[in-house]
């Protein structure tokens, strides 16, 4: 209790003295100005060296440079930002915009299927619509086709080339090739079987729900055609295979 | 004549700091060059003051007053003194006697009624140090840091200690007794 009472006097005192202290001050800051008036003409013909000038000068447009730099940054700093904000809506409206328009949905699946190659080892290089340019070296083409069927996509999984036909009543055909000792995984499930020869080899037509499936190989490389064209049709096209 | 914490638009700053040097360019060259009597060392110590008053410039409210005035030649001066003790190789800090000074406790009340001799009480302390008159003003009329007075006048926080507590005591030996008696004006 004393000791409380001791320090709220100390801080009173304290308190007064600095007042004291203040009051004090006032007047030596009047003295001071007191002595710059009687000195007034000595002061005002003081000759001040020119460089002090050019000093100031430069030290004041320094200051407006800087001036200047702080701004622009500041400038940049709210630009950036609002540019991120611009951006950053672009890109959710072109996800938007890509997920439901069936033209880029196509886009976006190919993206999709590369990047998941990485795990699964599937690799989409290419797929496209229409004017279709086949860039595969080391691969096998048909040099018959019936009319109005044209190249309509290609694919390319692991070593596995499948070139798409299409005409224009959506009838289609797929021809597919890869190296002898690939794995084809074809749906020929009680499917009726008959043999055939393409190119004095021994060829294998299956048809199956309204489709014909045509297997057979040569000394490199194995071979596919899946159509609901008549199996007469899908052994020209096999027969006229030329390497490119 | 100070204000804390105001936010002034840089042109403004800029404004000031221009009138600032126009207005007083002479006062601060005359106050350093009266110090140090050498052209080339004024002119430095201006440069110096002129920087470090620019950094707390948004504690200048008013540019013509003469508490700005005022606070103008105490930077200035105290820089140049500071070079001045330098280049004599003395110590920032020479009176050595004042560390000596009684301690006798004389109650604040009594200073209070002796006030009206404050104008003859700031000379005498000017007149036994200009320094810690000085350090007095900026730590409780301007309202100075210890820190901000250290930064103004170019030296270090530990001298403004000391500065400030010789000024206390020389002030307190001012007020005591026997000299205060003998000089107090009519």
């Amino acid at each position: 209790m004393n000791n409380r009472h001791q320090n709220k006097n100390h801080i009173k005192q304290k308190k007064l003295l600095s007042a004291f202290y203040d009051y004090v001050g006032e007047y030596h800051l009047d003295n001071i100005c007191a002595d710059i008036d009687s000195r007034k003409i000595e002061i005002d013909n003081i000759d001040i060296p020119q460089s002090l000038d050019d000093w100031f000068d430069r030290y004041i447009n320094n200051v407006k440079k800087k001036e200047k730099q702080r701004k622009f940054i500041k400038k940049a700093k709210s630009i950036s930002s609002k540019t991120a904000a611009i951006l950053l809506v672009l890109f959710v409206s072109i996800t938007t915009l890509t997920l439901s328009v069936e033209a880029f949905r196509t886009q976006v699946y190919n993206l999709l299927s590369t990047e998941h190659n990485e795990y699964s080892r599937v690799r989409i290089r290419h797929e496209s619509t229409e004017n279709v340019t086949i860039e595969w070296e080391n691969y096998y083409f048909p040099t018959y086709m019936p009319e109005g069927f044209y190249v309509a996509s290609i694919r390319e999984v692991e070593e596995i080339k499948e070139i798409n036909f299409i005409n224009e009543n959506n009838e289609y055909i797929v021809f597919s090739q890869a190296p002898n000792e690939t794995d084809f995984n074809l749906d020929t499930e009680d499917g009726i079987k008959t043999e055939l020869v393409i190119n004095n080899r021994k060829a294998v037509l299956t048809e199956k729900e309204e489709r014909n499936i045509l297997f057979w190989n040569n000394e490199e490389f194995s071979f596919y055609l899946v159509s609901r064209l008549e199996a007469e049709k899908l052994q020209i096209i096999a027969e006229s295979l030329e390497k490119k | 004549m100070f204000i804390f914490g105001i936010v002034i638009d840089d042109d403004f700053t800029r404004h000031k700091i221009e009138e600032m040097y126009r207005m007083y360019r002479k006062l601060l060259f005359y106050t350093a060059y009266c110090i140090l009597k050498d052209y080339h060392e004024a002119e430095d110590v201006v440069h110096t003051a002129i920087i470090k008053i620019c950094d707390h410039i948004d504690k200048i409210e008013d540019i013509k007053c003469n508490k700005t005035k005022a606070f103008l030649v105490i930077i200035v001066r105290n820089i140049a003194i500071n070079v001045y003790n330098k280049k004599r190789r003395l110590s920032e800090i020479h009176m050595e006697k004042l560390m000596n000074l009684n301690d006798d406790y004389i109650h604040p009340e009594e200073y209070m009624l002796k006030i009206e001799n404050a104008e003859w009480v700031a000379r005498k302390l000017a007149l036994i140090n200009p320094e810690y008159a000085d350090v007095l003003v900026l730590r409780y009329t301007y309202q100075l840091s210890i820190e901000e007075i250290a930064y103004l006048l170019n030296t270090s926080e530990g001298n403004v200690r000391v500065k400030l507590h010789r000024a206390r005591k020389a002030l307190h030996e001012i007020m005591k007794g026997e000299y205060y008696e003998q000089q107090t004006p009519e």
